[in-house]
């Protein structure tokens, strides 16, 4: 088509042509300069790097001026100032020797120019020579192999020589050129003495201002600096750039290959691993504990372990979205959303943990270490994983132990069919903090159908346990022993029950109690349960009724086990429990699910000729067994026909590293599509999946409801998500020591033991210490113990423990240790002090007979003439027959067990400060204070001490008398 | 009022109706002069005007239009059915000129000779700053994210083909791949390349008309705008998760299960038609479907030779004629198979899965 007005002779009009031009040509150079100057130069990291640079220099320009302050003020002021003024007459001494100056400084010149050129000589020569070595070697060997010409070879060598010559001529010229220039230097030297030493006074007083004045400066920059950063100019050399740490050997999986991490966090966290801006908003916070991460003195530098193989998230991204930062919270969601447009990304199979679960990353570095410092959560996690025994039904590798639940070989000795119903039904009705889940009556099975079923479903497993349960006669209490209900309250209160057992609800609900305080069930309701003839016989030997359980042996006698038997049974249960009456069994429902699970391994009409040839008896029993199969209740115990059973739940090795479309979010829409969210909300709610879905009743869910607080399900989840495939090498994973092996393994049976019930063992456990008032009175510290008992003695001791406090009211029970474990624990008690099994053994016969006096002098006995001025240490410890005048539960251990027990080089320790290892201790200080001495001589004194010591015991053959 | 319109949409978007609609329409217009007016062009753009403002009400439909990646496509759609609407204002107006005994409107406006430059280097100079400067501003304002590495484990459901293969794997769903992937394309291709043979119509050179080559420009159009354009629009718009159909405004559910159990033309003629067993014997038991396709590709072009389509042989002889009559059997197939399927399940003519051969 022409275009109007076109000129003639073309086919456009030119000027108009002209005119779409220059607009056309505008708007691109326009999109041009949106593009250069909006979208690429003001990049978020951009505008975050610059923002933390004027932050520095705000923080820098405030340090200045401090200091600048300081400097101008007192001693420091009056200090500058003489100096100054001693510049000044230096400066005129100098002055006054000018020609003298200048002359020397014009012999340097020459001197440092005659160094020049014989350095350059000196290296030409050696150049040389060295390259026609290499050549004369090689025709050496050439000639020696028979080839070429021995006069050639004559001419050559001596050439090398010549060169060899010059080569240390010019080296004697260097020497003496070096020489002369260092002679004059020195002599500048000596003529600014005394001017630069001033100067470097001045220099010093001075130093912490021109280091921040430097760094002022370079954060400054300058013109340089500015047009490097400019936009369109800093694809350059800008110093506003991405920053990055490449972690080769810690890999990303992503899918059918790995790749190492880059990551590039610190881009936009500029603070993150410098000191000063704890205070700062984000993105600039330093990280809360640069003592443990990130910083060159921490044992996870960022060079060598980077952010991601902890916090998860795309490593390589510099985009708040695209770096799959994941919010906390739903509050937090909400604040991303509007300020960084934030949403999911879908592909990328790692999101950033959110910081409640952050601890789930230690796990894959640190999985031997039971409790691992600086992880409570994990440590909850995982003690909560094990204690409920959510392992037996979901498989981890690596983790294996006796089941959680108590053996129901002896069901039927213990307790009767009606409270088996009710318990099997709703456990929690009985013990509101039992660790026995629900697995009737939930979110999937609570329409009137599904409760009628579960009657007939619990009656079943009911069934099946009597029937294969074993009748055993019971230790009955002896006749005429009478249970004081009161002294049996006191005793489980003291001697230590509380360590493992609950007795009633907790104030503050199960949040307030930590799961090794629910590692035995809760006390009450005994008597709906079981006997007290039962009770009676389990507490006197519990592994009479199962080899197996975990309760240890309290030593009880007949007449203490009679009172808190009394006590227990008098304990009701949670109210309400039982009051309803259980309801008939529907006989019809249950020859329908007894037909249906026939069917699951026959045809329908099989299925009906095998029903009419089973009594209902039979039937229930089949049902049982069924069922029992299907909810895995052999999982945590131990049930007759179940030995063999496969656990039912799925594997959970690698849960953290499940890809997220494998987990079923079923038609719930508002969980967040969240490995972490899908693992909390199932934790809640364990049938939740199944909301809105039409499925037959073997196609249910079935795992069962857990008794846990929000913390735990939290810790539950972080131990959950801590199960990851991830490959350490070697080069980053910790590496244990003989030592930390030892303690690794040891915790382990302290875990499955619940030691930490009643122990603080370093910075974990020791809950009992909350039920006794007096801190001395709660069961000691053990993490010394290594450092502080002999082995053997060790040994004897958790093969039967004795009394060495006398005034703790708390037991150490027996546990039966086999040898192996006895084993385990001396060596972990070693490992965690860092000491060897072997010791320096102090032989008595080596102890002078002086240094005996003077630790007899020390120790005070009474009637001695010394003993006013002694340490009196009899008036709390008894020493075999001497005893203190206090009441025994103000005495300390026997001192005659010293030789025995302790080990030699440990008593001073314990006594230069006794607080320092068991704080609380009622051991007074006795030689030092902190760090000063309270006597003359007191390393001495405390080998002196400890000498005499050692001669307390057995035979006192040894004496200064002798 | 809202929900009865997308309720009517919706129902006019299931496959089966909008290939009809899409089919009968475009022949109406083909044939129509009202359709091709300037007021009718504007009365099409009112159109697509109100139903994109009532249509990006709906999240659903502004979720797929707004896409980044589907963004082209949209736009790519309406320059489509402008241009097309531009060639045939065009044509129908040469066509009038034509009929009162005057020249096409391209025979008055030819010049001999212009100038390179400017004439020629000018305008395309501009063009190229004006497409730098689009481009520019297209990309920063849809962005397209360098988004994360592509994890096999969470490939995307619908996964898609680029857009202008939609139509082609819109052809999988009915044909298996060794037909709809290699042979129809080829047809395609081999079709484009026949057209200065098989077309002995000296006449539409050099000018827009549609009363002279009716046939030429129906049979292509109809390919390219209702076999291709939408099946394009269909596979964008209209093709979810699981590769089911879903109404422009019916929400993308994952978890949408469509009942297909689809038969093969031998359990249609054995089994339900004559009440026994299929043979044991896959030449048997195919037979009627061989019989089928056979009778299809060397029967009909006899009869369309014989009966409709008898002074269309005659003018080009049967070698151009048979050659024709084959791309245009073969085009048609497409549609008769989708219909087959929307109407009877219909899997497979021919099924011999011993050797892999299905039609």
């Amino acid at each position: 088509m022409k275009p109007k007005k076109a000129q003639p002779d073309h086919a456009y009009n030119i000027p108009r042509l002209n005119k779409i031009f220059f607009w056309s040509s505008l708007a691109a150079l326009l999109s041009i300069v949106w593009w250069v100057v909006d979208v690429d130069y003001d990049k978020p990291w951009k505008r975050y790097q610059r923002e933390f640079r004027s932050l520095s220099m705000e923080k820098v320009r405030a340090q200045l001026e401090r200091e600048q302050n300081r400097l101008a003020r007192g001693r420091r002021k009056q200090q500058l100032e003489e100096l100054h003024a001693q510049l000044t007459t230096a400066q005129d001494g100098l002055r006054q020797r000018r020609i003298e100056q200048e002359e020397a400084r014009a012999r340097f010149g020459d001197a440092e120019k005659r160094y020049y050129v014989a350095d350059q000589a000196n290296r030409f020569a050696r150049a040389v020579y060295d390259a026609y070595r290499y050549e004369f070697e090689t025709l050496r060997e050439h000639v020696e192999e028979g080839h070429g010409d021995h006069a050639q070879l004559e001419q050559a060598e001596e050439r090398l020589h010549e060169l060899d010559l010059e080569r240390q001529e010019t080296l004697v010229e260097f020497q003496e050129a070096t020489a002369e220039r260092d002679a004059v230097q020195a002599e500048l030297a000596a003529l600014t003495a005394a001017v630069d030493e001033v100067e470097s006074g001045i220099a010093t007083l001075e130093a912490e201002k021109t280091r921040l004045e430097g760094q002022l400066e370079s954060l400054e920059g300058g013109v340089v600096t500015t047009v490097r950063n400019s936009p369109m100019l800093d694809f350059i050399s800008p110093n506003i750039k991405i920053q990055q740490v490449v972690v080769e050997d810690l890999r990303f999986d992503v899918n059918f290959q790995t790749i190492p991490r880059v990551d590039r966090c610190h881009t936009c966290h500029q603070g993150i691993d410098k000191e000063g801006w704890e205070e700062a908003e984000q993105p600039f916070r330093s990280h809360p504990n640069l003592d443990l991460f990130l910083t060159s003195r921490s044992p996870h530098p960022i060079e060598d372990f980077g952010c991601s193989v902890c916090h998860s998230g795309w490593d390589r991204s510099v985009d708040f979205k695209y770096a799959a930062h994941y919010p906390r919270n739903a509050e937090q969601r909400e604040e991303w959303e509007q300020k960084y447009e934030w949403e999911t990304i879908h592909k990328w199979d790692h999101p950033m943990l959110p910081v409640q679960y952050a601890q789930a990353s230690c796990y894959k570095c640190h999985k031997d270490e039971v409790y691992l410092a600086g992880a409570p959560t994990l440590n909850m996690g995982r003690e909560t994983f094990e204690r409920v025994g959510c392992w037996g039904c979901h498989k981890v590798e690596g983790k294996i132990g006796p089941k959680v639940g108590p053996s129901l070989r002896v069901l039927a000795s213990k307790s009767d069919r009606d409270w088996v119903r009710r318990w099997v039904e709703d456990p929690w009705s009985f013990r509101p903090t039992t660790a026995m889940p629900r697995f009737f009556n939930l979110s999937n099975t609570s329409d009137e159908r599904s409760l009628a079923r579960n009657d007939v479903e619990v009656a079943a497993i009911t069934e099946y346990l009597f029937a294969r349960s074993e009748r055993r006669s019971v230790q009955r209490m002896p006749h005429g022993l009478r249970g004081d209900a009161l002294n049996g309250e006191q005793l489980v209160n003291a001697v230590g029950c509380k360590g493992c057992h609950l007795v009633g609800t907790p104030e503050g609900g199960l949040d307030s109690i930590t799961t090794r305080q629910r590692f035995g069930p809760n006390l009450i309701g005994l008597s709906e349960k079981t006997t007290s003839d039962w009770v009676y016989s389990w507490i006197r030997n519990p592994k009479h009724w199962n080899p197996d359980t975990r309760m240890p042996n309290l030593r009880l006698s007949a007449q203490e086990a009679a009172d808190i038997t009394t006590y227990l049974m008098g304990l009701a249960p949670a109210e309400g429990f039982g009051s309803e009456a259980l309801p008939d069994l529907n006989p019809q429902l249950r020859d329908e699910v007894t037909l249906e699970y026939l069917q699951n391994s026959m045809s329908r009409r099989v299925a009906e000729e095998t029903i009419a040839t089973m009594s209902n008896y039979d039937k229930m029993l089949f049902l049982g067994e069924k069922l029992i199969g299907r909810y895995g209740c052999y999982a945590c115990h131990d049930i007759p026909g179940f030995e063999t059973a496969e656990p039912i739940g799925v594997e959970l090795t690698t849960e953290g590293s499940k890809i997220i479309t494998r987990f079923d979010f079923g038609l719930i829409h508002d969980v967040p599509h969240t490995r972490w969210d899908w693992i909390e909300t199932k934790l809640h709610d364990p049938r939740i999946w199944d909301r809105g879905k039409v499925k037959d009743p073997q196609e249910k869910l079935r795992m069962p409801e857990f008794n846990l607080s929000d913390e735990q399900i939290t810790a539950v989840t972080t131990f959950v998500l801590s199960l990851v495939k991830d490959e350490i090498p070697a080069t980053k994973r910790k590496m244990y020591d003989a030592h930390e092996q030892a303690r690794n393994e040891g915790m382990r049976l302290v875990s499955n033991n619940n030691c930490m019930g009643c122990h603080q063992l370093m910075d974990f456990g020791g809950d009992f210490a909350q039920y006794v008032e007096d801190p001395s009175k709660a069961p000691p510290l053990i993490t010394p113990t290594g450092a502080k008992v002999q082995p053997e003695w060790l040994i004897e001791f958790l093969h039967a423990p004795t009394t060495i406090r006398p005034w703790l009211e708390v037991r150490m029970p027996s546990f039966h240790f086999e040898r192996e474990q006895i084993t385990t624990l001396v060596s972990m008690f070693q490992g965690i002090s860092r000491v060897d099994e072997r010791y320096p053994f102090l032989d008595r016969a080596s102890i002078t007979p002086a240094s005996l006096r003077r630790g007899r002098a020390l120790f005070g006995q009474k009637g001695t003439s010394n003993y006013a001025t002694s340490l009196k240490c009899n008036s709390c410890h008894p020493s075999g027959n001497v005893l203190p005048e206090s009441p025994p539960t103000q005495w300390g251990p026997d001192l005659n067990m010293a030789r025995e027990r302790l080990r030699p080089e440990w008593v001073p320790d314990w006594l230069r400060n006794p607080q320092a290892i068991q704080p609380g201790t009622r051991m007074p200080n006795f030689f030092y204070d902190e760090d000063t001495p309270l006597v003359e001589n007191p390393e001495q004194d405390l080998i002196d001490l400890r000498n005499f010591l050692w001669s307390l015991g057995d035979s006192g053959q040894v004496s200064s008398r002798r | 009022m809202t929900e009865t319109i997308e309720a009517i949409i919706n129902w006019l978007a299931r496959p089966s109706i909008y290939v009809t609609v899409a089919t009968v329409l475009s022949f109406v217009m083909f044939f129509n002069r009202v359709f091709w007016t300037k007021r009718a062009g504007l009365v099409g753009l009112l159109l697509v005007i109100v139903f994109f403002a009532f249509s990006l009400r709906n999240d659903n439909f502004r979720g797929i239009v707004t896409y980044p990646d589907n963004v082209p496509i949209i736009s790519m759609l309406i320059i489509v059915f402008f241009f097309t609407w531009l060639s045939m204002f065009q044509a129908y107006r040469n066509d009038a000129r034509i009929q009162a005994g005057g020249r096409p409107v391209e025979a008055d406006e030819t010049h001999d000779k212009v100038f390179t430059w400017p004439d020629l280097v000018y305008p395309e100079f501009i063009a190229a700053i004006l497409c730098t400067a689009i481009l520019v501003v297209w990309a920063l304002g849809l962005p397209a994210p360098l988004e994360e590495p592509a994890n096999p484990n969470v490939t995307p459901n619908p996964s898609k083909a680029p857009w202008y293969f939609l139509g082609l794997q819109e052809m999988l769903v009915y044909y298996d791949p060794w037909l709809a992937g290699v042979v129809f394309p080829g047809f395609i291709i081999i079709g484009l390349m026949a057209i200065p043979y098989v077309d002995l119509n000296p006449k539409g050179n050099g000018y827009y008309t549609f009363a002279e080559r009716k046939f030429a420009v129906s049979f292509f159009l109809y390919g390219f705008i209702v076999l291709w354009c939408a099946l394009i629009i269909l596979g964008t718009i209209l093709r979810g998760p699981n590769w089911n159909f879903f109404g422009p405004y019916e929400q993308w559910d994952v978890h949408k299960l469509e009942a297909l159990v689809n038969v093969n033309l031998s359990e249609f003629f054995w089994v339900k038609a004559l009440n026994q067993g299929l043979p044991a014997n896959w030449l048997l038991r195919e037979l009627p479907g061989i019989v089928l396709v056979v009778a299809y590709l060397l029967i009909l072009p006899k009869l369309l030779a014989q009966t409709i389509m008898k002074k269309m042989y005659e003018q080009l002889g049967a070698a151009r004629f048979y050659l024709v009559a084959f791309l245009l059997i073969c085009t048609v197939a497409l549609p008769i198979k989708m219909y087959l399927r929307w109407l009877f399940n219909l899997k497979y003519i021919v099924a011999i899965p011993e050797f892999f051969f299905n039609i």
